[in-house]
């Protein structure tokens, strides 16, 4: 009785839902049929019909050394990625949240924001110029009489670069969110603090951050859900053989295999083996926020 | 609120089963919207009325458009238009070609008429999707294609399913355009008093004198190593083919001895500065722009230098910056031996959904008559000449079919005519036929240095060139063929570039110092593990005898 009721009064939120429902059906769920010429021998003209090989695109891909590397670097990139992309802003946020001059945070916010909104095409671009043994950055480097340093050729070295570039090109982002977040906090708060003479920083450790915090766990838990997407565009950009020991990701990956090499239905291997991964770490992800946070949606 | 979260949460989970769907099942592409035309009953004479026939092109940066001209409007689309009524179309045109066509391909969205690689005429007609041609190709080929046949008839039975044509081998302009040199910069040449390098530690006293005296780098090279594979001729490798080893067997000559020689080699020019400290991130076109750039003076390549980006350089440094090419010598100066592969530069096929086949093999014939009887047919110099200046045969690439003995035949004409003309005789062009745009260019750069000029006469306008330095190699013997003297077998058809990115990912370690020499053992291991011995015994079962 009381659900009936619900759903009554509710109907018009259905139906606003429809759409986005239908869009998630037709363009993820749909597609999934797709899966199946990982277990075929794939040709273009039988399509779906190919011949079933059960797991041998799997066995091949197990047999590949250059395989399994793919999952460790995708998973140290976006782990670090998705960890300073959430402290990086945050601390960004407390600290133009303190400015005194709303205009000033205001030209600070546009500025950060600016690299946001550059495709990878260019940025990457940009980067190999800036990046290169005779760019700028190490022009400056050499100036201070150190050596150069190999940031996009050096397969130790190429990871950091990936991170903290995509960090740097979309912390603007993060920063918002939170500064938005934090110009909704109740001044009340603030000003009893004042009363009692807390220090800035008490103020920041005590209140800002546990206020924070929702927004926070939020954040971390709609982007678990990439974390096996560790930035096709960017490294596809980027990177070369030398890089692929610690720079090839599961994406690239699957592009150079299945499309450059036209080895579809590995290809296809790859991408399903991912999403499996991907499924279980997004399971165990909110098993934990469920714990550690008592965050929680369904 | 609750149902926003949810909704949030189910993108984000659906996100995580990111790419992995392949839409569409081969639907058809057939493109030829205007139907149906009964074909003329002599292969030359035009439609009565217009066919419209669909391609896909790829982009080449030797062609040097004039006026308006671009891939879709040019001379050779005209001639179609204008000879027998056909309109062709072309779909897209791109400098990625072969992804680009995987990508048609898996979407079931192809031209009536393209090119494609030996794996993918297999996959095609594996899938069904282009045409048995025995039918049109016996009515209407021309005598001339037809004779191709005859004369080759190893490289057109890759092109055959069971006694059948499918692929039209395009063949190449002949073995004279494989070998490989070491390009030099001549004004820096001189100024620093050398000769032709006679060893490789010529080669290295050239290069490091260069990167002291000019402030760059010695030699050039790139993240595929494409170079390194040129190179590792002068240590008796044979990269890329398949060669004989000591046992009698077949062996992938990548993986021999000599080439951990090479590498060797390599690393040691790394650690010593000689090669560029970032080269690993650079791709061929950045390479080009650090040569232009006048950052370098020295590299092996290939004989078609002289178009790309010898024009550029010329443009940016001077005429004097020129490069010609040497041969590669060897590390004790004794002659080394080429590599000779299997000539095919792919096959044309047509969509099995195309309406007129009969019109694509018009277009098809076209090239062959130009190339080979035009001058007998009576055309003019100016048509023949609108065709082939400024590298306009690259235009028609995806259906153009070459006699594999035109470079070779060319070379030896156009040479003798530039050495009268440069005598000061007197030379009659009509004799020339096709090839006295290729005698127009050398002139031309010979007289005014005009750069669109300097690509012909390096790669064939006197002894000095690429192709004088081929012929000896040729006349010679000197020498390997590909073991693999066809097709490919099929996992190297599968998975054979993704074996080789094994061995340049390793190589490239070595190179860089971040692994010793003894690291291209175990690389060799995880090759042949990848798949490496399944291919070196498929290559001894069908090639081994």
């Amino acid at each position: 009785m009381k659900k009936k009721e619900k759903l009554k009064n509710q109907w018009q939120y259905h139906l606003m839902l429809l759409p986005g429902f239908l869009a998630v059906l037709i363009f993820c769920y749909i597609p999934m049929y797709g899966l199946i010429i990982a277990f075929e021998n794939y040709n273009v003209g039988a399509g779906f019909a190919s011949p079933w090989v059960g797991l041998a695109n799997f066995k091949y891909l197990f047999n590949q050394p250059t395989f399994l590397r793919t999952i460790t670097n995708t998973l140290f990139i976006a782990i670090w990625k998705l960890a300073l992309g959430i402290v990086v802003p945050v601390t960004i946020a407390l600290l133009l949240n303190e400015m005194k001059s709303s205009k000033i945070t205001r030209f600070y916010q546009t500025l950060i924001y600016i690299p946001n909104f550059l495709s990878w095409v260019i940025m990457a671009g940009v980067l190999m110029d800036i990046l290169a043994t005779d760019g700028a950055v190490n022009s400056i480097l050499a100036s201070l009489g150190l050596a150069p340093i190999n940031f996009l050729g050096s397969s130790k070295i190429f990871p950091w670069t990936m991170i903290w570039s995509d960090v740097w090109k979309g912390f603007g982002y993060g920063t918002i969110v939170y500064l938005a977040a934090l110009t909704g906090m109740d001044p009340a708060l603030y000003e009893s603090a004042d009363v009692d003479g807390a220090s800035r920083w008490v103020k920041i450790t005590k209140i800002t951050l546990p206020l924070l915090m929702p927004t926070i766990i939020l954040m971390l838990i709609l982007s678990l859900g990439n974390v096996l997407n560790a930035g096709f565009d960017q490294i596809y950009n980027l990177y070369s053989p030398v890089v692929y020991e610690t720079g090839d990701v599961i994406d690239t990956y699957v592009y150079r295999l299945g499309i450059q090499q036209a080895q579809y239905s590995v290809g296809t291997a790859v991408g399903l083996f991912k999403s499996v991964v991907s499924a279980i770490l997004i399971a165990v992800s909110y098993v934990l926020a469920d714990r550690l946070a008592g965050y929680r949606i369904f | 609120m609750k149902a926003k979260r949810i909704l949030a949460v189910l993108t984000a989970a659906v996100m995580g089963l990111g790419i992995v769907a392949c839409g569409g099942s081969g639907s058809s592409g057939a493109s030829s919207g205007a139907g149906r035309v009964e074909p003329p009953e002599d292969i030359w004479a035009p439609y009565e009325e217009t066919v419209t026939v669909t391609v896909v092109g790829e982009e080449n940066s030797g062609t040097a458009f004039q006026g308006d001209d671009d891939y879709q409007h040019n001379p050779w689309y005209q001639a179609y238009k204008d000879r027998f009524n056909i309109d062709l179309q072309n779909v897209w045109v791109s400098n990625d070609y072969t992804t680009k066509l995987n990508l048609s391909i898996a979407d079931g969205d192809l031209p009536d008429v393209f090119h494609v690689n030996s794996s993918q005429l297999t996959q095609l007609h594996a899938a069904g999707m282009i045409m048995n041609l025995d039918e049109v190709f016996e009515k209407y080929a021309s005598d001339t294609l037809k004779g191709y046949r005859k004369d080759n008839a190893d490289t057109w039975a890759t092109g055959e399913f069971d006694g059948s044509l499918y692929g039209i081998p395009q063949m190449s302009y002949g073995p004279i355009d494989q070998f490989q040199y070491v390009w030099i910069r001549q004004d820096w040449m001189q100024e620093c008093g050398f000769d032709e390098p006679k060893t490789m530690d010529d080669v290295l006293t050239i290069a490091k004198t260069f990167a002291e005296k000019y402030g760059g780098y010695g030699i050039a090279e790139n993240q595929n190593l494409d170079n390194l594979m040129r190179t590792a001729l002068a240590y008796g490798a044979h990269p890329g083919i398949w060669v004989k080893q000591a046992d009698g067997t077949l062996g992938y000559g990548t993986i021999q001895p000599e080439m951990k020689t090479a590498v060797a080699e390599y690393a040691k020019w790394y650690k010593d500065g000689i090669l560029k400290s970032d080269f690993v991130t650079m791709d061929n076109d950045k390479m080009f722009q650090s040569l232009i750039n006048g950052e370098c003076g020295l590299v092996f390549f290939a004989q078609w230098f002289g178009y790309n980006p010898v024009p550029d350089l010329i443009a940016n440094q001077g005429p004097e910056a020129i490069f010609y090419p040497y041969e590669i010598p060897s590390e004790t100066g004794s002659p080394i031996m080429g590599s000779v592969t299997f000539n095919n530069n792919g096959y044309v096929v047509i969509n099995k959904n195309c309406v007129n086949p009969e019109a694509v093999m018009k277009i098809v014939n076209f090239f062959p008559y130009m190339m080979d009887d035009a001058v007998e047919a009576g055309e003019t110099h100016e048509f023949i000449c609108s065709l082939y200046d400024n590298n306009y045969p690259n235009i028609v690439f995806p259906t153009r079919v070459i006699n594999p003995m035109t470079d070779y035949n060319q070379y030896v004409q156009v040479k003798a005519a530039v050495d009268k003309w440069l005598a000061g005789e007197e030379v009659d062009t009509a004799d020339l036929g096709k090839n006295v745009s290729k005698f127009n260019s050398c002139v031309a750069w010979n007289t005014s240095q005009d750069v669109n000029g300097v690509g012909d006469w390096l790669q064939q306008g006197n002894d000095r060139s690429a192709y004088g330095i081929s012929k000896k190699y040729l006349d010679d013997g000197q020498y390997v063929k590909d073991a693999m003297w066809g097709a490919p077998t099929a996992t190297l058809q599968a998975s054979g570039s993704t074996l080789n990115d094994i061995l340049i990912e390793g190589f490239t370690k070595i190179i860089v110092g971040e692994k010793d020499i003894d690291y291209f053992d175990e690389i060799v291991q995880q090759w042949k593990t990848a798949g490496g011995d399944q291919a070196t015994q498929e290559i001894n079962e069908t090639y081994g005898k």
